[in-house]
């Protein structure tokens, strides 16, 4: 990133921080404290994770500030820059690289075969990647086999890997 | 202080003498530590908790040598992708990155992968030796730590941490090593079964365990930076000499011997790892 958007990001990021400093500490509050049981004070659940959060908070504060005093708040977001973000190449790239991997943790992983999910995911990265945004090196039917190829062997071997190496159970 | 030395001589003997097998292992976990550390993306530290499902019916010894070479080969390893693809196998490697990749462009990809190696093997001799020197002074006063020293030590760890990774700007260290903090209190709290942060998911109520983190963490934001760029360049060509000539060796034994103390010092550190140290090191060079 450029030096010169540093207090821009801090501006965003602080303020999202902020509000999760916030929420634990709510959220910690409303834990359970078994007074009724007789439990000493200072092993309430929510002690430590309140105590953090309240940290995270005052630290987050402190950012917000700074970029208040560089003017962070000053974002110059306009459809000028918005279209060269969205026009770039690398920021394609990693929104691509984000959503796909959003959507074989959240929607696939768990809810199908693994081996599927990881296969499916696999191959429309590759396919994706390497003919959607990269030159065209290869045939498509080519592509298509190498994809294929690639993406079985690594369902299978990160699976086999995983589960009889790593002994980690797969979802 | 001598217990230390007397310890690790009689440890090296016994290996090389008494149990000749343990040789297989280190060359294995080495291997397979190097291989590791070259895929951008797999850390050492990563490797190493994957390592650690494998040696838990292994004897106590055998298992921290391999978790050892593992380790070490890995942060080697990374040195080989770095020099070659300007891509760092380990954060630990980005300096390496930094002066490899234009000597490989220019055709000693072999004398920097050479003078890696010999680098990374003398340093871990350095290492070596202060481990064997200090371990016995710094376990007996380790031994006498209780619940107050401990949570001073975390404490120390996450500033430290936060000053050492972002001297710049400490307050995003600090807390990004709170949210650390953070991320363990998920799941069953040890005293009264609580479940935090868990919002009835049975999956969390055992908290989150190191490799999902380490995966997490490290892992996609590795990915998104790689992916961020369209084509890496490969650096294509015949490697000559790999074997460093001795005279660069001797030309060079000022940096080696500060590097592995630096690396010694800053590694004995709580929350500071082989990055700090690697720049450090090239700092100083």
């Amino acid at each position: 990133m450029k030096p010169e958007n540093m207090p821009k990001a801090d501006f965003v990021v602080s303020i999202l921080l902020m509000a999760f400093g916030l929420w634990i500490v709510l959220h910690s509050w409303h834990m359970p404290r078994f007074e009724e049981l007789g439990a000493n004070p200072f092993s309430a659940p929510g002690i430590v994770p309140g105590l953090l959060g309240t940290i995270i908070f005052i630290l987050s504060l402190a950012v917000f500030t700074r970029s208040l005093r560089q003017k962070g708040y000053r974002m110059g977001i306009n459809r000028e820059t918005l279209k060269r973000f969205f026009y770039d190449v690398s920021s394609q790239r990693m929104l691509l690289t984000t959503v796909i991997c959003a959507i074989y943790g959240l929607a696939m992983i768990g809810n199908m075969n693994y081996y599927l999910a990881t296969f499916t995911f696999v191959i429309c990265f590759l396919l994706l990647f390497q003919y959607g945004l990269s030159e065209k090196t290869a045939a498509p039917g080519k592509l298509l086999i190498a994809s294929g190829v690639q993406a079985i062997l690594t369902a299978v071997i990160v699976g086999a890997v995983f589960r009889y190496l790593f002994l980690v159970e797969l979802p | 202080m001598i217990d230390g030395f007397l310890m690790f001589a009689k440890a090296l003997s016994g290996f090389l003498l008494e149990n000749p097998v343990t040789i297989l292992y280190v060359l294995g976990a080495t291997q397979v530590g190097i291989i590791v550390g070259m895929l951008p993306g797999l850390t050492a530290t990563m490797g190493v908790a994957l390592m650690t499902t494998l040696t838990f019916k292994m004897a106590p010894d055998v298992a921290v040598l391999i978790l050892v070479c593992m380790y070490v080969g890995a942060i080697y390893g990374g040195s080989r992708s770095a020099i070659l693809l300007n891509i760092p196998g380990t954060p630990a490697n980005a300096a390496t990155a930094v002066d490899g990749y234009p000597l490989a462009r220019q055709g000693l990809a072999g004398r920097a992968i050479g003078i890696a190696t010999t680098g990374s093997f003398l340093g871990s001799v350095i290492g070596l030796l202060m481990l064997a020197f200090f371990t016995p002074l710094i376990g007996n006063f380790a031994l006498k730590f209780k619940s107050f020293e401990f949570f001073w030590l975390a404490i120390f760890g996450i500033v430290i941490c936060g000053n050492l990774t972002a001297p710049k700007d400490p307050l995003k260290g600090w807390i990004a090593g709170f949210i650390g903090l953070l991320v363990a209190m998920i799941g069953m709290e040890p005293y009264h079964a609580y479940q935090r942060f868990s919002f009835g998911y049975m999956d969390l109520s055992g908290g989150i365990h190191l490799i999902p983190a380490m995966v997490g963490a490290f892992g996609f934001a590795e990915i998104i930076t790689v992916m961020k760029h369209p084509r890496m360049e490969v650096v294509k060509g015949k490697i000559n000499r790999i074997i460093p000539r001795i005279k660069d060796i001797v030309k060079y034994w000022r940096s080696i011997i500060r590097s592995g103390l630096v690396g010694t010092f800053v590694g004995a550190i709580p929350g500071v790892g082989e990055d700090i140290a690697a720049w450090t090191s090239y700092d100083l060079a």
